[in-house]
C-alpha cells in the first residue's frame, strides 16, 4: 500500500525519510506564514488602512534590498540549514516583540513594523526554502519530488488558514502572533535534530571563508548582475522577475483594496483571509499533486513556465472590467494557488540549470535588487494612481507589466536548453576544441602546437603529430615531416615517410633522395618506393640498376620501376628473372616480394601465370612461419591479392582472425575478400564487433569493397540486430558520414527506443523472479543485458547526432556517461527538450529509468522470467542469445551463487 | 553451468572487473588459472614482489598487513568471491598484505603480463578497469564523507 503510494508520488526507493522530512518541514513553515501573513494584512489594513499600503511596498523594497545584502553574504557560504536556524532565531525574538509592543501601547506604528517583519521574513523564507532543497537533492529529484514538497508546504498553509478561521473571533487577530511564534520554535527544533542525525546537506560545497563580509555582500550581487550579462537565461528570468513583481503586487493591492472595503472588522477579514488561504492553499495542493509533475512531464518546463504569466493577464484583465469581490478571488486564486502550483517549482528548475557558483548570487541578486526595484515601482505607481478616480489607472500598467512578463518567460525557455547543455558542458570539463584527428583547415595556434608536438624528443610523440600534420594540413606537412626526418633514427624517420606517400612530392624529391642517401638501406627503399610513385625519372634510372642488388627490399623497387615505367628502360625480362629468385628465395626476400603484388596486373597472362603459384607458395611458407612479423607481412600481401587461394591461406586467414595481436587481427581483417559467400558477411560482422578500433575500421572498409550496396547491408544488420551493439555502433558511425537522410536515422533511433524498452522490462522481470530463484546464469544475463541497455542506449544517442546538432547530443551522451545522478538529470531533461516530440519524450523517459535503476512497467512486453529467457535465447546478438541459453537450461536451476 | 559462466560471473562481481563489460571479460575469463592452497599456506607475503591477481572460489583467507609474515592479526576476511592481489596488477609495488590461507581455498589466478597483453589487444578491458576504478575511489570518497559527518 505505501509502496503503491509512492510510487503514486515518484518517490523512489531510499527517499522516503528525506521526502517526509522535507514535507513535515515546509508545512511548519507555511502554516506559520499563512498565520503570519493574515495577521499582518488583517491587522494593517484596520488599524492603519489600505492607502498606505503602497508606501509600505516602498519601505518594504528598501528592507529586503538590505536584508537581501544579508542574505547574499551567507546564502551559499553556510550550509542552508545553519541560516535556517538563524533566520528562525531573529523571527521568533521580532514576532514576540511585536506581540509585546502591541498589548503594551496604542502605537499604531507596529502595524506597519509587523507588517514589514512578515513580508521581508517570507521573501527570504522562500528564497531560501529553495536553496535548502537544492543543496539536498540533484536535479532529477528535485523535478520528481518538488512539486510533492511543495504540496506539504500547501498542506500546511490550509492548516494555518483553518486554525485562523477557528482561532481568530475566539483569541482575536492579535494573539495569533504567539501562535506563529510557537511553530517559528517547532521548526527551528526539527531542522535541528535532523541535521544533528544526518550531517550537513549532501550537495551543499562550502566556498572560501572570508574576513570582510560587507565587502562581501556587495560583491556577492554585483556578481549576480555579472553573470546577467553572461548568461541569457539569468538575464530572461531577472527580466522576467521584475515584471512578475510589478503585475503581482498591483493585482494584490486591487484584491486588498477590494476585501477591505468588503469587510467591516478586523476579525471578519481575519477569518476571510484565513478561509481564502485555506481554499486557494487547498486548490494549489490538488494541482501540485495531482497536475503539476504531470503537466511538467507531458507539456515540458518551457510551456509550465508560460502558464502564470497567462493567468497574471487575464486576471489584471478581468479587474480592468469589473472591480469586484468575484475578480478580486478570482486574482487571489492566480497569486495563491496558480503561482504556487506551477510558477515556483518552475522557477526553481530554471534556476537549476544554472552552474552552481552562479546560482547562490543569482537568488541574491533577485531579492535584493530586482524584487527591491520592482516593488518600488509598483509603490511609486500606486501612490501617484491610487486617488485618481478609476481603478483603470493602476490595472492597466499592471496588464502592460504581465505582458512584458510573459515576453521574458518566452526569452527565459529560449534561453533554458543553451543554458542546460553550457552547464553540463562546464561541469563534465568537455573541451571546446575538437580533437586534433578533427582538425582540418584549423587556425596557425594549432598549427604552431602540432608543430611543437612533431619536434617533440620523443620519437612517439613526434610521429603521433606527424600523422595529425599530414591528415590535418598536407600542404605543410611535407615541408616539416623531411626536416624531422632528417634528425631521427633510421626506422623512425622510415616510418614517418610513409606518411608522405598520399602528399604532393615533387617540389622536395631532392630533400627526400638526399635523406634516402644518408639513411640505410632500408630508408633508401622506402624513399625510392615514394619517388617512384611519383614517377620521378632520375628515381626511374636509379631503381633499375638495383635490379641485381643485394636488398631484396631495393630489388623489389626496381621490379616496380622496371614493370611500371617499361618504355624507359628495356629490362623487362631481367626484371621478371628477379622477382622470380625473390619468390624462391628466403623469407627475407619472399617478404619484399608482396611489396610486388600490385605489379602483377602488369603482366601479360602468361608471364602472370609464371608467378602466381610461386606466390602461393610464398603466402604458404611465410604464414607457417613462427615470426609474427614474417604472417604479419604475407597477410598484407595478401589484401591486394585477387586470385584464388588455397584452403591452407584461407584457414590461416581465419585462425589469424581470433589472434590477440590485433595488427594480426587487423591484417587478417583486411584478407577477407578472398572468402566467399555468407562465411565472408559472417566473420566481417564479427570484426566489425571487435574489441579494437582499428580492427573495426578495418572491417568497415572490408564490408564497403566486398558488399554489392554497403549502406543496405548496414541498416538492415543494425535494424536486425544481426551485429553486436558494438559493431551496430561502428556501422552507425559509419553511415554518419555517408550523408543519408534524417529519417533513416530516426527510424534506428525509434526502434532502438523500442528495444530500450524491452531490456528494461526484461531486466525487471528477471530481477522480481531473482529474488524468489537466486539462479547463477540468471545472474550472468541481467549483468548482460544491463550491458546491452547501456549500448543501445549509446546507439540511440549515437543516431540522434544526425538528427541534431552533434556537439548538443556529445553533451548529453557525455552526461548520460558520466554515470553521476546530476548530470544524468540535466542530460535528459536536455535531451527532454529537444524538438520531435513523441520519440525524444519516450527515449528522455527511458534514460530516466536507465539511469535511476527504476525501469518500471514490470510485465509490459514479458509474461515472466522464462519468457525473458526465451526472447534472449532467441535473440540477434549472439553473447546475449548464449547467456540466455545457457540460463535456460534447466540443470543448473537453483545453483545458486554467493 | 560451463565453467566459463562462472568465472564471468565471479569477474563481474569483482571490484577489479565489475564495469568491464561481460562480453569483454570472456578473454579475461580464459585467462585465469585455478590454483588450490591448503590450510596454514600463504598465498603471498607482504613485501613479496607480486604479479598475480586471485579471485577466491572457494575457502577462507585471512588478509593481515602486519610486517611479521605470521602474524594472525587479520584486518579482513574473505569469502567466496572476494578478490585480492589487484593493486599489484597496475602498480609494481611489493605486495602492502601477507594472505592466509585460513581453510582449504581454490583461487582463480590472473598473471599481470596476461593482463597487459589482454588490455593492448581489447582497449575496452582498460576503460573498464578504469571505470571499476573510479567507482571505487567514489566509494571510499564516500565512506570518508559519511565518517567525517558523523564525527
Amino acid at each position: 500500500m505505501i509502496n503503491q503510494l509512492e510510487r503514486k508520488l515518484l518517490i523512489q526507493p531510499g527517499e522516503r525519510g528525506n521526502v517526509l522530512y522535507f514535507l513535515f518541514f515546509f508545512m511548519l513553515v507555511s502554516a506559520g506564514m499563512a498565520i503570519g501573513r493574515s495577521t499582518a494584512d488583517a491587522l494593517f489594513l484596520k488599524r492603519l488602512g489600505i492607502e498606505y499600503l503602497p508606501l509600505m511596498y516602498i519601505v518594504q523594497s528598501m528592507l529586503l534590498a538590505a536584508v537581501s545584502m544579508v542574505y547574499a553574504a551567507f546564502a551559499d557560504r553556510i550550509p542552508a540549514e545553519k541560516f535556517f536556524r538563524a533566520l528562525f532565531a531573529t523571527l521568533i525574538v521580532l514576532v514576540l516583540a511585536s506581540w509585546f509592543a502591541m498589548s503594551a501601547s496604542n502605537n499604531t506604528l507596529i502595524y506597519p513594523a509587523y507588517y514589514l517583519i512578515y513580508e521581508v521574513a517570507s521573501e527570504v523564507l522562500l528564497v531560501h526554502a529553495a536553496l535548502y532543497m537544492n543543496q539536498n537533492m540533484n536535479t532529477m529529484q528535485a523535478k520528481r519530488l518538488t512539486p510533492l514538497i511543495y504540496a506539504g508546504a500547501q498542506l500546511g498553509t490550509i492548516a494555518g488558514g483553518l486554525l485562523l478561521v477557528v482561532a481568530a473571533p475566539v483569541f482575536g487577530t492579535q494573539n495569533l502572533l504567539l501562535l506563529w511564534c510557537g511553530l517559528l520554535i517547532t521548526g527551528a527544533v526539527v531542522i535541528i535534530v535532523r541535521h544533528k542525525r544526518h550531517g550537513a546537506s549532501t550537495h551543499f560545497r562550502a566556498p572560501k571563508k572570508s574576513q570582510n563580509m560587507l565587502q562581501d555582500c556587495v560583491e556577492q550581487i554585483h556578481q549576480g548582475v555579472k553573470f546577467t550579462y553572461r548568461s541569457s537565461l539569468l538575464r530572461a528570468s531577472s527580466l522576467a522577475l521584475f515584471f512578475m513583481v510589478l503585475s503581482f503586487y498591483i493585482l494584490c493591492y486591487s484584491a486588498n483594496r477590494i476585501y477591505t472595503q468588503t469587510f467591516d472588522t478586523e476579525e471578519s477579514l481575519t477569518r476571510f483571509f484565513g478561509l481564502l488561504t485555506a481554499t486557494t492553499s487547498a486548490v494549489a495542493l490538488f494541482l501540485q499533486l495531482f497536475v503539476t509533475n504531470r503537466a511538467i512531464s507531458h507539456f515540458g518546463v518551457r510551456t509550465i513556465n508560460l502558464l502564470f504569466p497567462w493567468t497574471t493577464v487575464v486576471c489584471l484583465t478581468f479587474l480592468t472590467f469589473s472591480f469586484s469581490l468575484p475578480s478580486a478571488m478570482l486574482g487571489s486564486f492566480n497569486k495563491d494557488a496558480l503561482m504556487p502550483a506551477f510558477r515556483n517549482p518552475v522557477r526553481s528548475m530554471f534556476f537549476n540549470v544554472l552552474p552552481g557558483y552562479m546560482q547562490g548570487r543569482a537568488r541574491a541578486m533577485s531579492i535584493a535588487l530586482v524584487l527591491p526595484l520592482a516593488l518600488m515601482l509598483c509603490g511609486v505607481l500606486l501612490i501617484v494612481m491610487q486617488h485618481l478616480d478609476s481603478p483603470v489607472y493602476f490595472l492597466v500598467p499592471g496588464i502592460l507589466a504581465a505582458g512584458l512578463y510573459l515576453l521574458y518567460s518566452r526569452q527565459m525557455n529560449k534561453a533554458y536548453v543553451g543554458t542546460l547543455l553550457t552547464t553540463l558542458k562546464e561541469r563534465l570539463f568537455l573541451p571546446d576544441k575538437h580533437m586534433y584527428s578533427d582538425l582540418q583547415g584549423c587556425g596557425d595556434k594549432t598549427l604552431d602546437e602540432i608543430m611543437q608536438g612533431l619536434n617533440h624528443p620523443d620519437a612517439e610523440v613526434a610521429v603521433a603529430f606527424a600523422r595529425i600534420l599530414a591528415g590535418s594540413f598536407p600542404e605543410k606537412a611535407v615541408e616539416a615531416i623531411l626536416k624531422r626526418a632528417s634528425s631521427m633514427e633510421n626506422a623512425t624517420a622510415d616510418r614517418i615517410l610513409n606518411m608522405l606517400a598520399p602528399l604532393e612530392l615533387a617540389a622536395h624529391a631532392d630533400e627526400l633522395r638526399r635523406l634516402g642517401e644518408h639513411g640505410d638501406l632500408h630508408l633508401k627503399a622506402t624513399v625510392m618506393r615514394l619517388l617512384l610513385k611519383k614517377g620521378d625519372q632520375q628515381t626511374i634510372a636509379a631503381a633499375i640498376t638495383q635490379l641485381d642488388s643485394n636488398n631484396p627490399r631495393l630489388q623489389s623497387a626496381a621490379i616496380h620501376a622496371a614493370l611500371r615505367y617499361p618504355d624507359a628502360h628495356d629490362c623487362l625480362d631481367r626484371a621478371m628473372t628477379s622477382w622470380q629468385t625473390l619468390l624462391a628465395s628466403d623469407t627475407t626476400s619472399r617478404q619484399a616480394s608482396m611489396d610486388n603484388i600490385p605489379d602483377l596486373a602488369l603482366l601479360s597472362g602468361q608471364e602472370q601465370q609464371t608467378l602466381l603459384s610461386d606466390y602461393l607458395d610464398a603466402f604458404t611458407a611465410l604464414l607457417a612461419d613462427t615470426s609474427k612479423h614474417t604472417v604479419l607481412c604475407a597477410l598484407q600481401g595478401l589484401h591486394h591479392w585477387q586470385e584464388r587461394v588455397s584452403p591452407d591461406i584461407i584457414a590461416a586467414v581465419i585462425h589469424n582472425l581470433s589472434s590477440e595481436d590485433p595488427d594480426m587481427r587487423q591484417a587478417a581483417v583486411g584478407c577477407l575478400h578472398l572468402i566467399k559467400g555468407d562465411q565472408c558477411s559472417s566473420l566481417i560482422l564479427q570484426a566489425i564487433g571487435d574489441g579494437h578500433m582499428r580492427v573495426r575500421e578495418t572491417g568497415i572498409d572490408m564490408l564497403r569493397s566486398v558488399s554489392g550496396d554497403y549502406q543496405e547491408c548496414a541498416l538492415e544488420w543494425i535494424s536486425g540486430n544481426q551485429a553486436s551493439l558494438r559493431a551496430q555502433q561502428a556501422l552507425l558511425t559509419s553511415l554518419m558520414d555517408a550523408h543519408l537522410p534524417g529519417s533513416v536515422f530516426e527510424e534506428i533511433a525509434r526502434s532502438k527506443s523500442g528495444e530500450i524498452l524491452l531490456l528494461q522490462d526484461a531486466l525487471t522481470t528477471l530481477e522480481n523472479a531473482d529474488r524468489d530463484t537466486g539462479n547463477a546464469a540468471r545472474s550472468l544475463l541481467q549483468y548482460t543485458l544491463r550491458e546491452q541497455l547501456d549500448q543501445t542506449i549509446e546507439l540511440v544517442l549515437l543516431a540522434l547526432e544526425s538528427l541534431y546538432d552533434r556537439e548538443t547530443i556529445r553533451i548529453i551522451h557525455a552526461g548520460f556517461s558520466s554515470g553521476d545522478a546530476r548530470h544524468i538529470a540535466n542530460a535528459c531533461e536536455a535531451l527532454g527538450n529537444l524538438d520531435k516530440g513523441a520519440m525524444i519524450s519516450n527515449l528522455s523517459d527511458a534514460l530516466q529509468r536507465a539511469a535511476g535503476g527504476d525501469f518500471g512497467h514490470k510485465g509490459q512486453f514479458f509474461a515472466g522470467a522464462d519468457d525473458v529467457l526465451r526472447w534472449c535465447a532467441d535473440h540477434g546478438n549472439s553473447w546475449l542469445s548464449q547467456c540466455g541459453r545457457q540460463a535456460l537450461q534447466p540443470a543448473e536451476t537453483g545453483k545458486k551463487h554467493a | 553451468m560451463p565453467d566459463i559462466f562462472d568465472r564471468l560471473l565471479l569477474l563481474k562481481q569483482s571490484s577489479v572487473f565489475s564495469m568491464v563489460s561481460t562480453d569483454d571479460l570472456r578473454m579475461v575469463a580464459q585467462s585465469l588459472e585455478k590454483q588450490e592452497y591448503f590450510a596454514g599456506d600463504h598465498i603471498f607475503e607482504i613485501d613479496d614482489q607480486g604479479d598475480h591477481l586471485y579471485i577466491l572460489v572457494s575457502g577462507k583467507i585471512g588478509i593481515s598487513i602486519d610486517k611479521d609474515p605470521g602474524s594472525e592479526n587479520y584486518i579482513a576476511m574473505l569469502g567466496h568471491g572476494d578478490t585480492f592481489g589487484e593493486m599489484n596488477l597496475l602498480d609494481d609495488l611489493p605486495r602492502s598484505a601477507t594472505a592466509h590461507v585460513l581453510e582449504d581455498a581454490t583461487v582463480l589466478t590472473l598473471e599481470k603480463t596476461r593482463l597487459r597483453g589482454l588490455i593492448q589487444s581489447y582497449p575496452d578491458i582498460s576503460i573498464g578497469m578504469l571505470r571499476s576504478m573510479s567507482l571505487r575511489i567514489r566509494e571510499v570518497n564516500f565512506r570518508l564523507l559519511s565518517v567525517k559527518n558523523n564525527k
